[in-house]
């Protein structure tokens, strides 16, 4: 009797459909890995285009890529472009250096790569005049840049040379009025939508319910002229130097590092800061300035490796504003791997040791292909 | 050749200076990236800087300036629609070497491109230090909080210095008292031409920004799923596998996010 009842998992893994509907995994090999996939794949397929419309007019969102990828401020500006565009008005993504990203999710209609405008070479006049090139083939109503070093000013550039309105440092935005915030009262300061829109850090929530069509299409050839700067090349100070407040990847050690010799090996490396836990600081391995947490520092690292951390709710308080969080401990219960993107469930100092082996490997690779 | 070195024909630097009301007490202050402007001038060159300050000449901020080192503040008198930038561009036709500071207190930072522009020399923005030499200056420029530029630019052109560039000033009273403010008054500033006025209206009260997303059409049902259910793909929890295998996905994560350059 008991033997022909079929027995269900209550815990299998299941996916919740765009609809609210519950679909599990027949599939008893179902994996972590095939379930996200699934699900992006289904996100993607409900998502439906912005605008099916012939373009008439259309906006310009321009972007530094960073490492060949767009960086949240990025598509905060490319997402504000398509929230604030009509039915009949296309977005197009002016993509300053190469990127292989996805920009129909960050909703672009069209994509303009100028490869030779990347930020690895300076050139303003360059820049300029392709921008200038845009502007006059594709006439956008409004311009929109991300408010930080590089795109600011190619921006300014830009409107100083061609005296086109330009509000900086937006915070607030809508399809009429852009708001500042006016530093002597505190209070928002409104006028109507300049050309030029220069908006701050996290004035628009990139995620986004529709999708681009995102087609490719080339800009008209400028040429390269003589520049009045000489550009002496760039140096990137190295990640030791930078208080752990602005590092771009932090790698803290918890309860669970017992080789730090190693630890600190890693961290050089991978060119990150180093942080720690409370219970390794008090344990006198780190000194106290490099304790991320609540009684120590707040980090909002782009990247975050969490070695041997259980994630106490006060450490959790410290890494709130770090983009990737990745944790590696032999705990898979740990409050850390709930926090995590991508949790590691192994000895810390087994996968310190495997993740070094695979840096040297893969340098060794690189240095017998040059 | 024009030299920052050569005693014959020493380089003419400007300096450019704003000033603002403190955040607390409301009283004019001088700003403190100004400061740092002020005094990069007076380390690059040997003779005073011609120091400028288009505003109020009865400003008291501009005392202040006077004890961080200026010898003399010249005071362009401008009225708050005229289009400063070209009385300034005017102003210091004959400077080799414009230097102000990122941005004025409750300004748009367009200043050091608009001079530029009108003067037809090259600017630079977020530069932290400025070496001087043979009619050339070099620049280090600040890109990320790690990633610095060095550019080559001539000795004639505009450069903005960025908050966090390391100088030191120190303020002496004496040279407060020695110091003196001149009010500019020429033919030439006389006919400022007008820029549009551009039409911000303060709000009534003091709130936050409100941050554009894109209108939420889901049912209530489908709101309630959704902040009930954990997000599909949030997370991944990998158990399985040898610690090699671990290793090189976590190497993968961090290329595929850029987080690592190797």
């Amino acid at each position: 009797m008991t033997a022909s009842a079929v027995r269900r998992d209550p815990r299998r893994l299941y996916l919740t459909l765009p609809s609210g509907v519950r679909r599990i995994f027949l599939s008893p090999m179902a994996t972590g890995s095939q379930l996200q996939l699934a699900a992006t794949r289904i996100e993607r397929a409900a998502k439906p285009l912005r605008t099916t419309t012939v373009a008439r007019r259309s906006l310009l969102a321009v972007v530094y890529s960073d490492h060949g990828g767009l960086d949240d401020h990025a598509r905060q500006v490319i997402a504000a472009a398509t929230l604030i565009a009509d039915a009949a008005t296309e977005v197009i993504v002016a993509c300053l250096g190469d990127s292989n990203d996805d920009f129909a999710a960050y909703g672009a209609d069209r994509v303009i790569v100028l490869s030779d405008c990347g930020a690895g070479q300076f050139h303003p006049e360059h820049q300029v005049q392709c921008l200038n090139a845009l502007l006059a083939r594709h006439r956008p109503d409004h311009l929109f840049f991300p408010e930080r070093c590089g795109e600011a000013d190619l921006a300014r550039r830009l409107a100083a040379a061609t005296r086109l309105s330009i509000a900086t440092h937006v915070v607030e935005l809508s399809r009429t009025e852009l708001a500042v915030r006016d530093r002597r009262s505190q209070r928002l300061a409104r006028r109507s939508l300049t050309r030029l829109v220069l908006l701050a850090p996290d004035a628009v929530d990139a995620r986004l319910p529709f999708v681009g069509r995102a087609e490719v299409s080339s800009a008209d050839a400028v040429e390269r002229g003589a520049s009045t700067y000489r550009d002496l090349g760039l140096t990137t100070l190295s990640s030791s130097s930078l208080p752990l407040e602005q590092a771009r990847l932090v790698i803290a050690a918890g309860n669970g590092v017992t080789d730090f010799e190693l630890f600190r090996r890693l961290a050089d490396t991978l060119d990150a800061s180093i942080g720690a836990s409370r219970v390794a600081v008090d344990a006198g391995h780190f000194s106290r300035d490099r304790q991320i947490g609540a009684t120590g520092k707040t980090i909002a690292a782009q990247g975050y490796l969490a070695i041997g951390i259980s994630g106490a709710s006060q450490h959790l308080q410290g890494i709130k504003g770090c983009r990737h969080v990745i944790s590696i401990n032999r705990d898979a219960a740990a409050a850390i791997v709930q926090r995590a993107d991508l949790a590691l469930v192994d000895d810390a100092q087994a996968l310190m040791q495997a993740l070094l082996d695979a840096l040297d490997a893969s340098q060794d690779r690189q240095e017998h292909a040059a | 050749m024009m030299s920052l070195t050569d005693p014959e024909q020493p380089a003419k630097i400007a300096v450019l200076l704003s000033t603002r009301r403190h955040p607390v007490s409301a009283l004019p202050v001088p700003h403190p990236n100004d400061v740092i402007a002020l005094a990069l001038g007076l380390r690059l060159s040997k003779l005073p800087p011609r120091v400028v300050h288009a505003g109020d000449p009865r400003d008291a901020a501009l005392g202040d300036y006077l004890a961080f080192g200026a010898a003399t503040v010249e005071v362009l008198p401008v009225e708050p629609d005229d289009d400063y930038p070209v009385m300034l561009a005017r102003h210091l036709r004959d400077v080799d070497l414009a230097i102000c500071g990122q941005r004025a207190h409750n300004g748009s930072g367009m200043l050091p491109y608009r001079l530029a522009a009108l003067l037809d020399r090259p600017v630079l923005g977020d530069v932290l230090d400025v070496q001087a030499g043979d009619g050339k200056i070099t620049a280090t420029q600040r890109l990320t909080a790690s990633q610095r530029r060095k550019v080559e630019l001539p000795l004639r052109s505009v450069i903005a210095i960025h908050p966090q560039a390391a100088v030191s000033s120190r303020y002496i009273y004496a040279s407060r008292i020695a110091g003196r403010i001149v009010t500019m008054h020429s033919d030439s500033l006389q006919e400022c031409p007008k820029h549009e006025v551009e039409q911000w209206r303060l709000d009534p009260t003091e709130r936050s920004a409100v941050v554009l997303r894109a209108p939420d059409r889901r049912s209530g049902h489908e709101r309630m799923l959704s902040a009930t259910a954990p997000a599909a793909g949030a997370g991944r929890v990998i158990t399985e596998g040898t610690t090699a295998a671990k290793a090189q996905l976590l190497l993968s994560y961090l290329r595929e996010h850029h987080l690592i350059d190797n």
